[in-house]
């Protein structure tokens, strides 16, 4: 807890004069609203000897004119210390929202194949919004509540001990039974999340997987389904909207008690005529009394708001605190004078994404410039790994991978990556337009640079048929297919132009025939460069120079074409299961 | 609005009134308690007043306080039950009706808006009923009390009260509507927000082998600066909230006590201004009481526009027509598994072309027929007439002789098992998954046909091992054929694959056809598929292209006529 107030603090310090000047402002403020009752006391007072004796009208003036000067000035200090504050949480926020983004590029790709996209997005957005607010609205409250308190209780004791007192003890009797209340109502409202997130996934599931429900007359079953879950969560918010809702009610009586109390204790101390308590007392005390319960629920209010708070603090803090990628300080022969090659050679390299589950046992080839090299195999065989292994999207368990004869642990990842275009096997595009998404980091892109990818790639005519051509935004209203989205990824491999291509199942949302159309561009886009290609289908490659038959993360056969069917092994099998004679 | 109140029956009306009843006691309460302190400060401006004339009132007021609580408590409790009870059945309603509708609902709603409307929306319309009773009895009733008892008294301080509840509501109303439009753009902001970390996450590869880092910050910043600022705009000018509300609700009572001050000078004789004097008190009071009722309400009638478009947008769902109903056909249908479309078309509602023109064929019992063509050409939309998941626009689809539309819609389905093109699972065991329709119970055999039985039987608790949401913990491969095995585990005359084996690797594909004809002999089988290993075999492949039959034959007769289908096999098998 403190560690984190720590961590806090220290992302707060250049803002520090502007909170200091916004506590400042706020204590000032405070100060209105404790000397308020006494002037409603002074004022009181005055009437009410004003009616025995002649009224002393110029007192009154004077003194609800001065009430009226601290509630306004104190409102305006309030207001201009809510402004600073807003600034300096928002400011913060920001901060925290850039930093983590950049977090992400440094962070080893393991970190996102155990964790849930959803999860670690609802840190840079729900967990920071979250963080801001608590700090917006909490930070001046704690203090001047604090203040607020601490002055109050003394101008009480100064103005009645027994009063002081009794108003003390029954706003904080009443304060315990709201934060019992509280404890009690916490499974409640964990049991309403929970079970209002099953209903929901349950919705989720059913909507869908709609035309399955109706193929299957299934609709009686999922409805009662839903029904049960739906039965359990009425029971369950019932119980916590009726908790809940209880504190309200309590503290109003715990206020009208208080107001009682005083109201009793005084008339007993003013009819036996005890020094110094007037009618103006009682009034002073009762708006005491409110103030007094309103800063104590403030105060319990930004104990259950900090939960939650340090709960985003903790996690944001922990994404930007996790281990980043070891990156080499001084990478040796970074000589760019040195022309690229595009030799690659792995050497009995050794990996598993999880500690102690080896997938890749011993791998090893060598692969010469300008090569074309296919991969096939089994799902699971470990074929897209060793592309992630070469372009160091993860560290190896043992051996080596040498790119120009060079170590690639001893190369920066950057210039690794500028070497290797690669088309993963997931599609992505982003919402921008077709242009940048194809050009994407490339710089020094010309407008016929663009038209010859375009074209090259399939693409000219079907971007031409889109509303704004390469202008239009890709997004879910746009209707790109899959295959055309995979085009682009292709034609931003296209356009970066690297000596080694990957090419990891690129056409496996292109229908066949599209894919005949590209297959001549990529042939082109291939020819003179060391390129991978893993596919599904074995027509693509046939003219591979050389083929790696992988199964359970070695390499099981190589060759040509020719040279494997020859041997009559998996690839043969695998080439002839898909002219399968016998339905 | 109209339909929640529909859904409150008469018992619950009941805890309605109770609710509504406890509140206006509690208006009530709330206004007494002045008034005993008006009494007391009269008896204690009298010296002679003994203690034990007071002990009775004070004791009143404590009675008071203790019958507020049990309003206050037992209102909420009643509340709860209504909105909670609401909330369930508007649930109920809502997804039922979705239940019900065709997928061309579905999609004209889309899924993501029908879930927010199923779930979010209600929460909201709950939160709401739970204020209701509050706003409509608790503070007009304050209000109109106070005013009654305070115009006996005097005028001019119902009029401050008043006229600075009419301040408050101007200025809340004013506030929140000019900052309505930028808390639009923050909504849109934070969506834009989710949107760029989301293409971050799930594309950090791509990121990476682009050493896109600066790219991908600037698209970042974009978003996260507009963000910034717009939320410093709105919310520093919400922040005048909460000191402005303090302001007016301190003025009134300043108003009252100086305006008190001079009527007390007017007057001559002593007890009048006594009982002025504590008049005065009371209203001071009750401008507290009044005020912060009035807040209170404005405060929550900020909300109501939102909840009409939530209770707009769940109505929406429940009134919404079904397009696919169940035919009148009455007569007992003959179990004959042909299939025939006449002359159909078929376009996507809203959509500009036709996915399917003038679409003919027929299929008699027992035969595969395979459907090919390019991604997009309607093979797929073809294949969702024949269970009526999507209506033809134009032509008839006949099944065992009788048009589908004429069909009981639970009878036609029960003779198609059907595989979708997405592998849709559900959370449950992998039992609940295959046996789904719930009328048979041979897991065994339909995964061995599947091809399903290795991989299910490996698991440590075999078919009743758990399927996780979406079926995350298969393989896609797996779970494609889990969706076959479900099919397959219907005895149906018709099955539907709807480019089912894509994900299969290429031996597995085979047997599981193998598998499928040996079984199920007498079935008619459609197969939608992509490669052409996979219908080689067929007794009649049709070749579609753009929605239209462009050859229609077995493999060898295509290979001949048919040029689009020369170009996908030439193309598959490299034989240029």
């Amino acid at each position: 807890m403190l560690r984190l107030i720590a961590k806090i603090y220290s992302r707060l310090k250049i803002y520090s004069a502007k909170i200091f000047i916004s506590l400042i402002l706020a204590l000032i403020g405070t100060i209105a609203s404790i000397v308020l009752p006494q002037l409603v006391k002074l004022i009181t007072d005055e009437i009410a000897s004003g009616i025995s004796k002649p009224m002393n009208i110029n007192q009154v003036l004077y003194y609800s004119g001065l009430a009226v000067i601290f509630l306004a000035g104190g409102s305006l200090l309030t207001f201009i210390q809510n402004i600073m504050l807003v600034h300096v949480s928002q400011l913060m926020g920001r901060d925290l929202r850039t930093e983590i983004n950049a977090k992400l590029d440094r962070i080893p790709l393991s970190y996102f194949d155990t964790r849930q996209t959803g999860d670690i997005m609802s840190r840079i957005t729900t967990d920071i919004d979250i963080m801001v607010n608590a700090l917006t609205n909490n930070l001046s409250a704690i203090v001047t509540s604090i203040v607020v308190l601490i002055c109050a209780s003394c101008i009480m004791l100064y103005m009645n001990v027994i009063l002081a007192l009794v108003t003390v003890i029954t706003s904080i009797i009443f304060l315990n039974i709201n934060k019992f209340l509280m404890g009690r109502s916490q499974p409640y409202f964990i049991k309403q999340q929970m079970l209002l997130g099953k209903v929901n996934s349950l919705a989720e599931e059913a909507f869908n997987g709609h035309s399955v429900i109706k193929a299957f007359n299934n609709e009686d079953r999922i409805k009662a389904l839903f029904e049960a879950g739906n039965d359990e969560l009425y029971e369950s918010s019932r119980l916590s909207q009726f908790v809940s809702g209880i504190m309200q009610p309590i503290m109003t009586a715990g206020g009208l008690i208080a107001q009682f109390l005083i109201v009793f204790v005084t008339s007993n101390l003013i009819l036996s005529k005890s020094e110094g308590v007037t009618l103006g007392v009682m009034v002073a005390f009762m708006t005491y009394s409110n103030i007094f319960s309103q800063m104590l629920i403030n105060i319990s209010q930004f104990i259950s708001f900090l939960q939650p708070a340090m709960a985003s603090a903790e996690r944001i803090f922990e994404l930007l605190e996790e281990p980043e990628i070891s990156e080499i300080t001084s990478p040796e022969k970074e000589n760019n004078n040195n022309k690229i090659m595009g030799d690659v050679k792995f050497s009995h390299v050794k990996f598993g994404y999880v500690p102690g589950q080896i997938i890749i046992h011993d791998f090893s080839a060598d692969i010469k410039s300008g090569q074309k090299v296919a991969i096939v195999g089994p799902t699971g065989a470990g074929k897209s790994t060793m592309m992630n292994l070469l372009m160091r999207f993860y560290d190896l368990n043992d051996g080596k991978i040498y790119f120009d004869g060079v170590d690639i642990s001893t190369i920066s990842r950057e210039r690794l990556h500028d070497f290797i275009g690669l088309v993963p096997q997931d599609i992505w595009t982003f919402e921008g337009s077709v242009k940048d998404n194809i050009i994407y980091s490339s710089k020094n892109i010309s407008d016929q640079n663009l038209n010859d990818v375009l074209k090259a790639s399939g693409l000219d005519y079907s971007v031409k048929a889109l509303p704004e051509g390469v202008d239009t935004i890709i997004n879910d209203i746009s209707s790109l297919s899959s295959g055309q989205k995979q085009l682009i990824t292709i034609a931003r491999a296209m356009i970066k132009n690297s000596p080694v291509l990957i090419l990891d199942e690129a056409t496996s949302n292109v229908d066949t025939r599209t894919e005949k159309i590209i297959q001549s561009a990529l042939d082109n886009l291939m020819k003179g460069r060391t390129s991978f290609v893993i596919a599904h289908r074995l027509s693509t490659i046939k003219n591979a120079d050389l083929i790696l038959v992988m199964n359970n993360g070695d390499v099981c056969e190589a060759g040509t074409h020719d040279e494997l069917l020859a041997k009559n092994g998996l690839y043969a099998d695998l080439y002839n299961s898909q002219f399968a004679q016998n339905f | 609005m109209k339909n929640i109140f529909r859904q409150i029956k008469a018992r619950e009306y009941i805890w309605l009134v109770i609710a509504l009843v406890l509140i206006a006691c509690q208006a009530r309460l709330d206004l007494l308690f002045p008034e005993y302190i008006k009494n007391i400060t009269l008896l204690l401006q009298n010296n002679n007043t003994p203690f034990s004339a007071i002990v009775p009132l004070c004791l009143a007021m404590l009675a008071c306080a203790g019958a507020n609580l049990l309003c206050g408590v037992g209102s909420v409790y009643f509340t709860a039950k209504l909105a909670s009870i609401i909330a369930k059945r508007l649930r109920t309603r809502t997804f039922d009706k979705v239940i019900d509708f065709s997928l061309k609902e579905v999609n004209e709603f889309t899924v993501p808006s029908l879930l927010t409307r199923c779930t979010l929306d209600i929460t909201q319309i709950q939160m709401f009923i739970s204020m209701l009773p509050m706003i409509i009895i608790r503070a007009p009733l304050t209000g109109i009390l106070a005013v009654i008892n305070l115009s006996k008294q005097n005028y001019i301080w119902t009029g401050v009260i008043a006229s600075i509840v009419l301040i408050i509501i101007i200025f809340v109303i004013f506030l929140i509507t000019s900052l309505t439009p930028r808390m639009k753009i923050v909504n849109k902001l934070t969506d834009k927000l989710n949107q760029v970390s989301f293409e971050h996450i799930s594309g950090i590869r791509v990121i990476h082998a682009y050493n896109a880092y600066d790219y991908q910050a600037k698209r970042f910043n974009d978003v996260n600066a507009p963000l910034t600022d717009t939320n410093i705009y709105v919310n520093s000018r919400m922040s005048a909230m909460y000191p402005v509300l303090t302001f007016f609700q301190s003025i009134p009572g300043i108003i009252i006590y100086v305006t008190g001050a001079y009527m007390i000078m007017s007057l001559a004789d002593s007890s009048a201004k006594l009982a002025l004097f504590s008049d005065m008190l009371v209203a001071f009071f009750y401008s507290g009481i009044v005020i912060n009722a009035f807040m209170i309400i404005t405060l929550m009638l900020i909300q109501l526009p939102r909840l009409l478009v939530c209770s707009g947008r769940v109505n929406e769902v429940i009134n919404s027509p079904v397009s696919i109903q169940d035919g009148n056909y009455s007569g007992e249908i003959a179990k004959s598994g042909t299939i025939e479309f006449n002359h159909v078309s078929f376009k996507y509602p809203g959509a500009g072309a036709n996915s399917l023109d003038d679409i003919s064929f027929s299929v008699s019992r027992g035969q595969t027929v395979a459907f090919i063509g390019p991604t997009g050409c309607g093979k797929s939309s073809l294949l969702n007439l024949i269970p009526r998941l999507y209506d033809a626009s134009e032509g008839r689809i006949l099944v065992d002789g009788v048009d589908v539309k004429d069909f009981n819609l639970a009878d036609l389905r029960s003779r198609i098992g059907y595989v979708p093109q997405k592998n849709i699972l559900f959370t449950g065991t992998i039992a609940d998954n295959i046996n789904f329709s719930g009328n048979n119970n041979n897991l065994e055999r339909a995964s061995e046909i599947a091809q399903a039985k290795d991989f299910i039987e490996a698991r440590p608790d075999s078919y009743n091992s758990q399927v996780e949401h979406g079926g995350g913990n298969f393989s896609g491969g797996q779970r494609q054929r889990l969706t076959i095995a479900r099919a397959v585990s219907k005895s149906a005359e018709i099955y539907l694959f709807d480019d089912s084996f894509s994900a299969l690797d290429l031996v597995t594909d085979k047997k599981l056809r193998q598998a499928l004809r040996e079984e199920f002999q007498d079935a008619t089988i459609l197969i939608a598929a992509q490669r052409i290993s996979t219908i080689i075999n067929a007794d009649k492949i049709i070749v579609i292209d753009k929605g239209r039959i462009v050859g229609e034959g077995t493999h060898s007769e295509l290979m001949q006529s048919c040029p689009l289908y020369q170009e996908i096999a030439k193309s598959q098998t490299g034989q240029d």
